[in-house]
């Protein structure tokens, strides 16, 4: 067969639908400069699971030269039927190490650094470094935080115009069984993913490092019974999701693990429920989504070509459904658009309730803090500053704030200083 | 991976070694031709067809496939099909190999990559997909609650149970009362209505009044779940119950069922047995016994499960039965039919699905259908957020590459970089490829652009142009993107579950938008 050209006879050519032609316009493409471009630039990689394996073969063999990942897991056995990086003799290592050894090994030239740990025990300074981030994350709480660190590191003028040299682009990819998405975030110009929290409603579906080693929900229980236990015991038979006597046996299962873990709540009811919605992970789907942002991290990179404006989804299940959209600004966005939130409440509310309120609503906020400008109301923690102020929570807000006054809330779920105004006004 | 030491091997036999390294389960094998793929696909070479000349002697003589492929599909639906896929060969060897499909009566996958697009075109054995498992995402409850209220001896145990529950309904505590499942609850009220009116809530008015009676007989209607469940699923109790989805009615007209044989494939004689069974039961298919989660206590819930589970094996059995007689009647042993088989068919009957299938050499060839073009004309409105985007605008474009190939030997837009006048002739060579596509799918294409929406001359001007740029370019992003949905599609195809997609998925990488093209 002939030999065919690859990306670089893309960036050697004009077109026209090069970057600066998109609805997105990012910069100008130059023939002349972008293939070097591409070799300089460099990327963040968030995630060495299924779709981190994946994002990091797509990079290698484009042409990329600069990569650094982050995981904060170790490979397990049951990872190795898609996250084709790893292999057995790897069982029990760092996903991010062994990931950037195998690439290192097979791509010689490409320059990849591995970090193991948390995406929250990095500082400031290690995000400014990245031309491009892109992640494959199984859970929301680690994107909001992810989300609002890229988004604070915008410097925005008096006008409020983000200045572009500290915007850098988070391309965010998500799969479920025969479903996945991926989607641009361009921080202050696009939607961010805190302005589409409502769409993702909290996780339903479990990492099997969780069901199998550090069970917290009685959905894991009812999840390792199912998917661990079942098939050692009846190895030849199909758990029938129909038969109440099947359905019993994992349950029971299900409740004397829980039993053994002392976690609460495990009822026939919720094994029904967990069972029937339990969604494994497709290596192929884990094949369509990291290629897909992968290939937007390239155009964004060179203007080769136009952007993702801004949501992709892909559900295989019945046919294909593919739907592109742009997903809009959220208003009042807590996190891209710095809006001070504003409640009416009666005077007599207690600072708890407040708290509960702020987890509670739109803004599914974990541990509020909450500080005055001139006296700190609430703290999570230290320790002794939660006891100083916890006999707050108590007392009713006319005896705390005044009405109108200019409230901040600091969460975990937002990174370090990142705060959100907040006014109370009374009834 | 393949690595430095692979260098000058075949790439298949690198292949098919690194498929075993990611899953030692694998068996990989590889085939290199003595002669070029084209010929080897078209059985081309003559007088001398042979395992290394010929796909289709290659395939009759590989001892570890089965063909022909069986009759007969597992519980899952899988037939141990062979798929044939071929990825990016010129597209003289995409028809040779639609059409030898088709002759050896195989399923096949063409992958197709163009710079930033990409495209996959799936074909069935015959003419169309059967789905035995098309695994919805949204189940559907068969609960038979009209019937059981107006004949509670159509389904004695539910009807039963019903009475049983709901006549302790006063004498329940608070927590008892707010866990009677509302099967039990629409049942009795729907009984009652019709043993007051004679008749079931037929106005808009009665059905509002059939819901007010619920919530009047609930102690606390806010506090409870059961209830609420009751009033919001008072339509499956009034309406009558479903039979069997009308996609299916038609196969059962069709006469590949009516007319069964010794050669007649498993589907068609479950189909004809539905039929039978059909007609001696009212209209209604044997039941598949699945409830859907509702608010009940324990004891309830399982106790209602059993009630379907065991109803559904009745109606098993005597599906079975008409089957066995079936298979009898055509002179097959007792077994033909596994009955694994027969049990996944009838959990599925409301879901079973059939996707027509249009080969590519078909389409190709002799062009669009009224029917085709009128999907395809849906197609050229689906909303995307810029016009020019749209799949199947892309879809044209990459047809006239690939009949620009098939003349010339090459991908347009080899002499770009020559001079202008030279990338303008291609450009407009593309273009008007393009045009005449456009006019055989019956669609026409203003000469300015037009206001919102319409295929306008510059629109294809510039989608020529793009296309010249890319000049067959292989990217590796694209690859991935379509060879991760080949892999699910193969998957769909050779287990029978899921739902395979009617005819093209194109893939639009410049904006990361796609589409399923069904003309």
């Amino acid at each position: 067969m002939l030999a065919r050209p690859d990306f670089s006879h893309l960036l050697k050519r004009n077109g026209p639908f090069t970057s600066e032609t998109a609805a997105l316009p990012m910069g100008e493409h130059d023939p002349e400069t972008s293939e070097g471009t591409l070799k300089s630039t460099k990327i963040l990689v968030i995630g060495a699971g299924g779709l981190g394996c994946e994002i990091l073969k797509d990079l290698a063999m484009s042409g990329v030269r600069n990569i650094e990942v982050i995981d904060l897991d170790t490979i397990d056995v049951t990872n190795l039927n898609r996250q084709f990086l790893f292999r057995q003799k790897d069982v029990g290592g760092s996903k991010s190490e062994v990931a950037a050894a195998f690439i290192r090994s097979r791509c010689p030239w490409i320059n990849i650094v591995a970090h193991m740990g948390k995406i929250q025990d990095k500082p400031v300074e290690f995000y400014k470094g990245f031309d491009v981030i892109i992640s494959g994350l199984d859970n929301v709480e680690a994107r909001r935080w992810l989300n609002a660190m890229v988004v604070g590191l915008v410097d925005v003028d008096e006008d409020g115009d983000p200045d572009p040299s500290t915007i850098i682009p988070i391309i965010d990819g998500g799969t479920e069984g025969f479903r996945g998405q991926a989607r641009v975030i361009l921080p202050r110009i696009t939607s961010c993913f805190e302005c589409s929290l409502d769409s993702f409603p909290p996780q339903k579906t479990f990492p099997m490092c969780t069901i199998a080693e550090t069970p917290r929900l009685p959905e894991h229980c009812i999840s390792y019974a199912f998917m661990l236990e079942w098939p050692k015991e009846f190895p030849d038979k199909k758990l029938d999701k129909d038969s109440p006597d099947d359905m019993k046996w994992v349950y029971e299962r299900a409740l004397a693990r829980a039993e053994k873990y002392k976690i609460k709540g495990v009822t026939y009811m919720l094994t029904m429920g967990v069972v029937k919605n339990i969604i494994p992970a497709v290596a192929s789907t884990n094949a369509i989504i990291a290629a897909a942002c992968v290939s937007e991290a390239l155009k964004l990179i060179t203007f080769t070509s136009q952007t993702l404006n801004t949501y992709m989804m892909y559900m295989g299940g019945e046919g294909i459904y593919s739907h592109t959209f742009v997903y809009e600004q959220k208003e009042n966005c807590p996190v891209c658009t710095g809006a001070t939130r504003k409640l009416t409440l009666s005077s007599e509310t207690t600072l708890y309730e407040v708290v509960q309120q702020l987890i509670n609503s739109d803004l599914r906020l974990k541990k509020p803090s909450i500080t005055s400008e001139s006296k700190t109301l609430y703290m999570q923690a230290p320790p002794a500053l939660e006891a100083m102020t916890r006999p707050n929570l108590d007392k009713e807000l006319k005896d705390l704030i005044e009405s109108g006054e200019e409230l901040s809330v600091t969460d975990p779920v937002f990174p370090g200083e990142k705060s959100l105004n907040l006014i109370i006004t009374f009834e | 991976m393949p690595d430095e030491s692979t260098k000058d091997k075949s790439k298949a036999e690198v292949i098919a070694g690194t498929l075993n390294e990611l899953n030692p389960e694998v068996k990989g094998g590889f085939h290199v031709p003595s002669c070029s793929i084209s010929e080897f696909i078209s059985n081309a070479v003559p007088g001398a067809s042979t395992p290394q000349t010929s796909l289709t002697e290659y395939i009759k003589n590989q001892s570890n496939l089965t063909y022909p492929p069986s009759t007969v599909p597992t519980s899952s639906g899988a037939t141990g099909t062979i798929l044939l896929i071929g990825n990016d060969l010129p597209a003289s060897d995409f028809l040779s190999l639609s059409k030898v499909s088709r002759v050896l009566g195989l399923p096949c996958i063409l992958v197709r990559t163009y710079g930033m697009i990409g495209s996959m075109r799936i074909q069935s054995a015959k003419e169309q997909f059967t789905v035995l498992q098309p695994r919805p995402s949204t189940e559907k409850f068969d609960l038979r609650l009209n019937s059981t209220s107006l004949t509670p001896s159509s389904f004695p145990s539910l009807s039963e149970f019903v009475d049983r529950i709901t006549a302790r309904l006063k004498e329940m505590d608070v927590q008892q009362h707010s866990h009677v499942p509302y099967v039990a609850l629409l049942c009795r009220a729907v009984k009652q209505w019709s043993e007051d009116k004679g008749s079931m809530p037929s106005t808009f008015d009665d059905k509002a009044l059939f819901k007010e009676t619920i919530k009047k007989e609930s102690l606390n209607y806010n506090d409870e779940l059961n209830y609420q469940e009751a009033v919001e699923k008072a339509y499956t109790a009034y309406a009558p119950d479903s039979g069997v989805p009308d996609e299916v009615k038609d196969l059962l007209e069709s006469s590949n069922v009516n007319e069964i044989s010794g050669e007649s494939n498993v589907f068609d004689i479950l189909l004809s047995s539905l039929k039978v069974y059909l007609e001696g039961n009212g209209g209604m298919p044997p039941l598949n016994g699945s409830i859907p989660d509702m608010t009940s206590d324990t004891d309830s819930y399982v106790e209602l499960q059993k009630i379907y589970l065991e109803r559904s094996a009745k109606d098993l059995k005597e599906f079975t039965e008409i089957v066995n007689s079936k298979v009898k009647e055509i002179g097959k042993e007792e077994n033909h039919i596994p009955p694994a088989t027969i049990s996944t068919f009838v959990k599925n009957v409301p879901y079973l699905t059939v996707v027509p299938s249009k080969s590519y050499f078909d389409e190709m060839t002799n062009g669009p259908s009224d029917d085709d073009k009128e999907a395809l004309m849906e197609q050229v409105w689906d909303p995307y957020e810029v016009f020019e985007h749209s799949p199947f605008l892309w879809w044209v474009g990459l047809k006239a590459c690939e009949m620009h190939h098939i003349e010339n030997n090459h991908w347009p837009g080899k002499d770009y970089e020559k001079d202008a006048e030279s990338k303008k002739a291609e450009v407009d060579m593309l273009a008007t490829t393009m045009l005449s596509i456009f006019e055989k799918y019956g669609v026409d294409v203003s000469d300015m652009e037009a206001e919102g929406e319409g295929v306008s001359k510059p629109v294809v001007a510039k989608i020529a142009e793009e296309m010249c740029r890319f000049n067959g370019a292989e990217m590796h992003n694209v690859g991935s993107v379509l060879g991760g949905v080949a892999g699910q599609e193969a998957v769909k195809i050779i287990t029978g579950q899921y739902v395979p997609i009617k005819n093209t998925y194109l893939f639009n990488g410049i904006v990361g938008c796609a589409g399923v093209l069904m003309g």
